[in-house]
């Protein structure tokens, strides 16, 4: 990955003007809706890390550090070290269900289950894939989906024979996931401060099911360009990190 | 892993994909089961966006490492270990189905629904040369395979809400513009939608749809209470 045009097949879907599924509608209407309150001053409260930037590095290493336990984890399957992945771990899986509308409970629950989890499928964890970070928000996100949808998640198979893969990656491209990581929380920190919300809100917000109603007074399209603005400048802002 | 795979089906890369939006839904969990199916399917078949959905996945680990902390209550380490260990551990190899002799057509998301590969498909005919087999029916989106006949069409339609077609088999040409396999059509209450399967064989897809259908023709109207949607 060296900058944005190495992501260009979406360039169709940023020009047109299609429209996407209810689901789709729902949350960008609930996204915009958001972002308008926000300009008005009357949003809550979204962590927006406006320091991130010298942050970044400092938590590229407990990144970094965090991927490396997990390895040593899966390893050893030592309770110390699950330990302290717990004490990192744990906390935040209880935030990000707590985002997501989870009572104090039921976001104990979760954050434990998460990292039941972890501990079950450590074997699973590819390294060279992802950090630790990542694979450990991939089991929350599906955790929660089935949590609070009752939905089972249509995931991929990287084994699947059918896979069709790409070209070798070259060194550049194959930069490691977690200076990855730090690269894009770089690049979430150069976005303008409305566009950081709207990222931030596609991750912390789920769609409601019970309420087109009261969104569909929206403007749809001011909604679906200002979403595709701003990760069109995310994607942009990771292109400048990264060359 | 790849080395069994029939050439005619190493298909090269997609030309059509989702979109961002899809995209970053599908990474951030708030795309709904029907929807994802279609998104997962494609992706497999798409080394482009499986990537993009990796690094939009990135992007949550790493939203997720800067929320402040929740601290848990008294014991949870404790529990979440007795938690762990209560249950086995989920220990299927991860290359269980690589040990297959020659590769399935259905990417793996979809053959957990069919329930096997493509043979396995359950057909119900609708006419006109047309076959489906329902797969999920959510309260407003559905997700089924369709599988047209050589030369045959879709009734001509439009979408109350969106409707996304991911090539399996085949390929078809609509609006102009030609899909193969791993190519994904995303059509909205815009778009009069006639899909014309290629002369040269059946045309497999998966079809998303998020609202009834609405059908223009008079056979098309005819034949909705039989496709049950
Ligand atoms: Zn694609």
């Amino acid at each position: 990955m060296e900058n944005a045009p190495a992501f260009s097949p979406f360039k169709d879907s940023l020009d047109s003007s299609r429209s996407y599924g209810t689901g789709q509608v729902r949350q960008m209407a609930k996204l915009a809706r958001t972002a308008m309150r926000a300009e008005t001053g009357v949003a809550a409260q979204t962590m927006i890390p406006s320091d991130a930037k010298q942050e970044a590095t400092g938590t590229g290493n407990e990144a970094a550090r965090m991927t490396t336990l997990l390895s040593a984890f899966q390893a050893a399957r030592d309770e110390a070290i699950f330990a302290e992945l717990f004490r990192y771990y744990a906390p935040r899986l209880k935030s990000y269900m707590r985002k997501l509308g989870a009572a104090e409970d039921i976001a104990e629950e979760l954050a434990q289950e998460a990292m039941a989890s972890v501990w079950r499928k450590a074997h699973l964890f590819d390294a060279g894939r992802a950090g630790a970070g990542t694979w450990i928000f991939s089991i929350a996100r599906n955790l929660r989906i089935d949590a609070f949808r009752r939905q089972h998640r249509p995931e991929i198979d990287f084994d699947d024979p059918v896979l069709v893969s790409a070209e070798p990656a070259t060194p550049e491209v194959a930069l490691d996931r977690d200076r990855q990581a730090i690269a894009i929380r770089a690049a979430l920190a150069a976005l303008p401060r409305e566009q950081a919300r709207i990222v931030h809100l596609s991750f912390f917000e789920d769609k409601p099911h019970a309420q087109i109603a009261t969104e569909l007074g929206i403007p749809l399209g001011t909604v679906k360009s200002r979403m595709r603005l701003a990760f069109q400048r995310f994607r942009k802002a990771l292109g400048e990190q990264t060359s | 892993m790849n080395a069994q795979t029939p050439a005619s089906r190493r298909s090269a890369q997609p030309d059509h994909h989702p979109g961002e939006e899809l995209i970053v839904a599908y990474a951030s969990g708030a795309l709904d089961e029907a929807n994802a199916l279609a998104i997962a399917s494609h992706m497999t078949l798409c080394p482009v966006c499986r990537d993009a959905v990796a690094l939009y996945e990135t992007l949550g680990g790493s939203l997720m490492d800067h929320l402040p902390p929740a601290p848990l209550a008294d014991g949870a380490l404790i529990e979440t270990l007795a938690r762990a260990k209560a249950m086995p551990a989920t220990s299927q190899p991860r290359s269980s189905l690589a040990a297959h002799g020659t590769a399935p057509l259905l990417p793996a998301p979809l053959r957990h629904y069919v329930g096997g590969d493509i043979d396995a498909a359950k057909w119900r005919p609708l006419g006109a040369g047309i076959h489906h087999m329902p797969l999920i029916n959510g309260d407003s989106v559905t997700a089924r395979l369709l599988r047209i006949g050589p030369g045959r069409s879709v009734f001509d339609h439009t979408h109350g809400g969106t409707e996304l077609t991911v090539v399996l088999d085949g390929s078809y040409t609509s609006q102009g513009q030609h899909f193969t396999r791993g190519d994904i059509e995303v059509a909205d209450e815009t778009v009069h939608h006639r899909p014309v399967a290629s002369m040269k064989g059946a045309c497999v897809c998966l079809v998303v749809t998020d609202a009834p259908l609405r059908f223009h023709s008079w056979l098309g109207r005819l034949m909705q209470p039989f496709i049950g949607i």
